[in-house]
């Protein structure tokens, strides 16, 4: 089994610079979704051989990356579906499985603990709705002023709203990797926060995309994202 | 190279992240009597004697892990974990007779191993200990196994019975020397009742918990101490056989392998 994971690892390794390459230039939102697909696959395989709370862990992971797959891949069938929010609806059922991922593990640590984690909710939503605004202030005002009409608008508060959820599931399995340092969830929860936080930046640059030239934003998140990718492969392979 | 066993011990160090590997040839026909020391700090331990598994699993400070190869009983691994450090030895169990006792007090290795010899040792007989708190492991021909001991208690499982027999010596002293000392002394003795094993007596009750914390620990780390917390504050006092299924059922949650290994720890496979 571990020769196995050493190919995959390999195999993703591989994936990942042959997207550095110029040669896929523009083309690496396939490199994305081809990689999310085959993420999706092995979180979903590890789901079944895992048990109580990692099982749950990894098939919310799981089921949050496939439904990040069907957006990577109808955005590139079909690019100006987006400007409606189509793909982005994907991204935000994906970050709702994250999201629900660093929840059971909150109430997980509540069951036993015998404390409540409402703070923590509070405090992991705050925290996402603060970075959309301080991004929005920072660098979203005057993309909002260039925006065309209103869906041009709503598309581009949907893109912003994306930052602040993934900011709330850093902060999520950020709080997880803290509280449960030492064991042996902390590897379960840190890799996929540090992944997971990638896509923050990943979102980030996206949203910022109009003010900036599409393609190379484009790649540069695709990039970003296949890194968050390969840390969270690194967790699972380090887990098994 | 087919004629060398191969002891492999794997450790997780410290952060999860860092994971070391010592591989440990012992040529065939040989005892483990080769005198080896790994430093490692707690984590997950894996010994291997060519490619069959001995014993697996998460252990913490001071506790100790003991195996044998399966017919080879004359022949063990006993590791002690220290408090920074992993400290491994290997002693050869080739005489039914030989008493074996290692200690690791309050965490760290006292004495990297003592053994005596003990003739006819009759389990009836008593054995008083002069040790610190600590983990112990015992050593009767190939059988009874003590693994843990707490200040003025020790207890003693034989599996050679049906029904564990359980031993206090009521007199544990600290010698100066920290050579612990074996001597037989059957007045210091009180052999627990069927009656009273029934009952859970307070080391019980922490040998019970401190097995659930080792186990909740190795997983959830930090947050161990607070689960602790509230577990002892909800189930102290209460019946064996009731705590240990509220335990269990706690563990439940985060997976049946770690129900069973906690059914293994307190000797109560199911």
């Amino acid at each position: 089994m571990k020769i196995a994971y050493g190919a995959i690892a390999v195999v993703w390794a591989a994936w990942l610079w042959l997207n550095l390459t110029p040669s896929l230039q523009g083309q690496r939102g396939w490199g994305v979704a081809i990689s999310t697909f085959f993420l999706t696959l092995f979180l979903l395989f590890l789901s079944r051989r895992g048990e109580g709370i990692a099982r749950s862990f990894t098939t919310l992971l799981g089921f949050g990356y496939g439904a990040h797959f069907f957006g990577d891949v109808l955005y590139q069938v079909y690019p100006p579906a987006d400007t409606l929010g189509f793909a982005d609806t994907w991204y935000y059922v994906a970050y709702g499985f994250f999201i629900a991922a660093g929840i059971t593990g909150l109430l997980f640590l509540a069951e036993l603990t015998k404390r409540p984690v409402t703070i923590q909710w509070i405090a992991s939503i705050a925290f996402g709705l603060l970075i959309s605004v301080v991004y929005y202030l920072v660098f979203g005002q005057a993309t909002w002023r260039e925006a065309t009409n209103s869906i041009a608008q709503f598309t581009y508060l949907l893109d912003v709203l994306l930052v602040g959820m993934s900011s709330t599931i850093g902060y999520l399995f950020f709080t997880l990797a803290r509280r449960s340092w030492g064991g042996m969830y902390a590897q379960l929860f840190i890799l996929p926060a540090a992944g997971l936080s990638f896509a923050v930046v990943a979102d980030m640059i996206f949203a910022a995309r109009r003010s900036l030239d599409l393609y190379q934003t484009g790649d540069l998140s695709d990039w970003v994202r296949l890194g968050g990718q390969t840390l969270i492969l690194l967790f699972i392979a380090m887990a098994e | 190279m087919s004629d060398v066993s191969r002891l492999e011990l794997v450790a997780s160090i410290g952060r999860a992240l860092c994971r070391k590997r010592q591989v440990i040839p012992i040529a065939q026909g040989t005892a483990w009597n080769q005198f080896n020391q790994a430093q490692l700090t707690n984590g997950l331990l894996v010994l291997e004697r060519n490619g069959e598994h001995l014993a697996r699993g998460v252990y913490q400070a001071g506790e100790l892990v003991y195996v044998t190869a399966r017919g080879q009983e004359n022949q063990a691994a006993i590791a002690v974990l220290a408090s920074e450090r992993f400290d491994v030895q290997f002693y050869p169990l080739d005489r039914a007779s030989q008493c074996l006792l290692l200690a690791a007090v309050a965490g760290e290795v006292l004495e990297t191993g003592v053994s005596r010899v003990l003739s006819q040792v009759n389990l009836v007989e008593t054995l008083q200990l002069q040790l610190f708190d600590g983990a112990v492991l015992l050593e009767l021909g190939i059988q009874s196994i003590c693994v843990r001991m707490m200040q003025g208690h020790f207890e003693c499982s034989q599996s050679l019975a049906q029904t564990p027999l359980r031993y206090r010596c009521t007199k544990i002293a600290w010698q100066e020397t920290k050579l612990p000392s074996i001597e037989t002394n059957a007045k210091s003795t009180t052999i627990l009742s069927s009656r009273m094993t029934q009952e859970i007596p307070t080391s019980r009750e922490d040998l019970i918990f401190g097995q659930f914390e080792t186990l909740i620990r190795s997983y959830l780390g930090l947050e161990a101490s607070a689960v602790m917390q509230a577990t002892k504050a909800e189930l102290r006092g209460i019946p064996e056989q009731q705590l240990v299924t509220q335990l269990k059922s706690r563990l439940q949650k985060i997976g049946s392998s770690v129900v069973l290994d906690f059914e293994n720890r307190i000797g109560q496979s199911s």
